[in-house]
């Protein structure tokens, strides 16, 4: 089972929610993960995400 | 038709917005990998020339995968500069990884949205205080202000300086030499016509910049307060890690010309959209919850940066085009933000507009703008500030635009108040 974690680096580049929309959403406060734990289906991706992250504040763990 | 487009040629950056993006369009249609010679400049010698990426595409490919597209060799020059230059000036901007994430992740902590609440809440006050002395200044003389001058240039100007911690003493001398940094070699900002000035000119600007804050990190190591400079040379990463003075120096180098020059021209370009676009305003002044949207249409319509360069570190294939190792490779966000296949009416300005994938903060990956949050909210503030208190605010004739292939920049653009 994966989870996503966003730390407190954030910049809202909006890299995730582009990527991934169903999962992530970016608002004035910042990321947020929709779905808790990420739809197996998403996993890859949520990584793929997560690599691209700007300020790497986004991890995708198991 | 391309044979008559060359994006190196000053001339091509002195014709008008209109052709330039007419420019843009051919190429994306008929050589979207068009091949440039260099820009030549003094005591450098010409490199083998660049590839002008103009498709949106194909720039989100390069930039997403920095490991085959690097910075280290120059992201903002496209000819190879001597490498302590291109760090001295691009600071992070201009390397690639581990060394660009540590200073990101250093800076990165504190940038954050929550970070940099308290800056932004003094924007408003900031924008509201500009407005009143511009109308002031207007109201003494025949009714018209320079809105550059006396809005758009010193508002993120004193955001930066006041989240740095510089005294409002400085304030004068960060934004004449972050201009110098930031001319393109225009000549009429650097007032001489020689590059051999312009260079010495440019070399000065970087060592006062780096100086006063080598005099504030010394002073905020002995006596800390609140600021980001304290913060940056007192290190609130988990590791201890902290910046040292020449970084401290050159990431101010960095912010001064990515947070300041940035921002203004989006603030500026704006108005100027406003002014082609009158509808537009009344659509966001009639309805404040378009705020978000039209934000991201201003970085949009406005693009600061036009460029950034990477350089491939192998033999690669990019959508069909083969690269080799060492190509340069130079990514055109100002095209790719009229990519008439991601956007609707492209050359359309369009507050409303739904989803807009645009780049002006840049593409996916590892050097997206830090400051987008910061810039957003500034942009946001300003808009609203000149809705509430210059409702009246009016472009008088054509701003006068800088002669820059890298910063879509106005240098002037008078406007009237108090007509109507």
């Amino acid at each position: 089972m994966a989870r996503a974690e966003i730390a407190r680096t954030c910049i809202m580049s909006g890299t995730c929610e582009a990527l991934v929309p169903t999962v992530f959403e970016v608002d004035d406060d910042g990321a947020h993960v929709l779905l808790d734990p990420i739809p197996e289906d998403l996993v890859d991706a949520a990584r793929d995400a997560a690599d691209q992250c700007p300020s790497r504040a986004l991890q995708v763990v198991t | 038709m391309t044979g008559t487009i060359d994006l190196t040629a000053d001339e091509f950056w002195a014709l008008p917005p209109a052709a330039r993006y007419d420019a843009f369009r051919t190429l994306r249609q008929t050589d979207p990998f068009a091949f440039f010679a260099e820009p030549e400049i003094p005591f450098i010698e010409a490199g083998p020339g660049y590839y002008a990426l103009t498709r949106h595409a194909d720039i989100e490919a390069v930039s997403s995968q920095p490991e085959l597209f690097c910075s280290g060799k120059g992201a903002v020059s496209i000819p190879d500069m001597p490498v302590e230059l291109v760090e001295f000036y691009g600071s992070m901007i201009s390397m690639d990884d581990p060394r660009h994430a540590r200073i990101r992740r250093i800076v990165s902590l504190t940038f954050t949205p929550k970070m940099l609440d308290a800056v932004i809440d003094s924007v408003s006050d900031l924008a509201r205080e500009l407005l009143l002395q511009a109308r002031k200044t207007a109201e003494a003389g025949d009714g018209t202000f320079d809105f550059v001058r006396e809005v758009a240039a010193p508002l993120p100007l004193k955001v930066i300086c006041r989240m740095m911690g510089i005294p409002e003493s400085d304030h004068a001398m960060v934004l004449e030499q972050s201009n110098i940094i930031l001319s393109g070699g225009d000549p009429e900002v650097l007032g001489t016509d020689s590059q051999e000035d312009a260079l010495g000119l440019f070399l000065v600007a970087g060592q006062n910049l780096a100086e006063l804050m080598h005099r504030l990190a010394a002073e905020r190591r002995e006596h800390p307060t609140d600021d980001l400079t304290s913060a940056l040379v007192n290190s609130s990463a988990d590791d201890g890690d902290a910046l040292t003075d020449q970084e401290l120096g050159s990431f101010f180098i960095l912010l001064c010309v990515a947070g300041n020059e940035t921002t203004r021209n989006a603030i500026s370009q704006g108005v100027w959209a406003f002014h082609e676009f009158p509808e537009q305003k009344q659509r966001w002044m009639a309805d404040p919850t378009l705020a978000k949207t039209a934000v991201e249409e201003i970085v949009r319509w406005a693009t600061p940066v036009t460029w950034m360069r990477r350089t491939a570190t192998q033999d690669v294939v990019v959508n069909g085009h083969q690269f080799h190792e060492g190509d340069k490779v130079v990514m055109v966000y100002g095209s790719a933000n009229r990519d008439e296949t991601v956007f609707d009416d492209a050359d359309v300005f369009d507050i409303g507009r739904s989803p807009n994938p645009h780049l002006g903060f840049g593409a996916r990956g590892p050097h997206f703008c830090l400051g987008a949050h910061l810039a957003r909210r500034e942009i946001s503030v300003a808009f609203q500030s000149i809705f509430e208190l210059m409702p009246d605010l009016e472009v008088v004739g054509e701003p006068d635009r800088l002669l820059s292939s890298f910063v879509n920049g106005i240098k002037r653009m008078r406007v009237r108040v108090g007509q109507g």
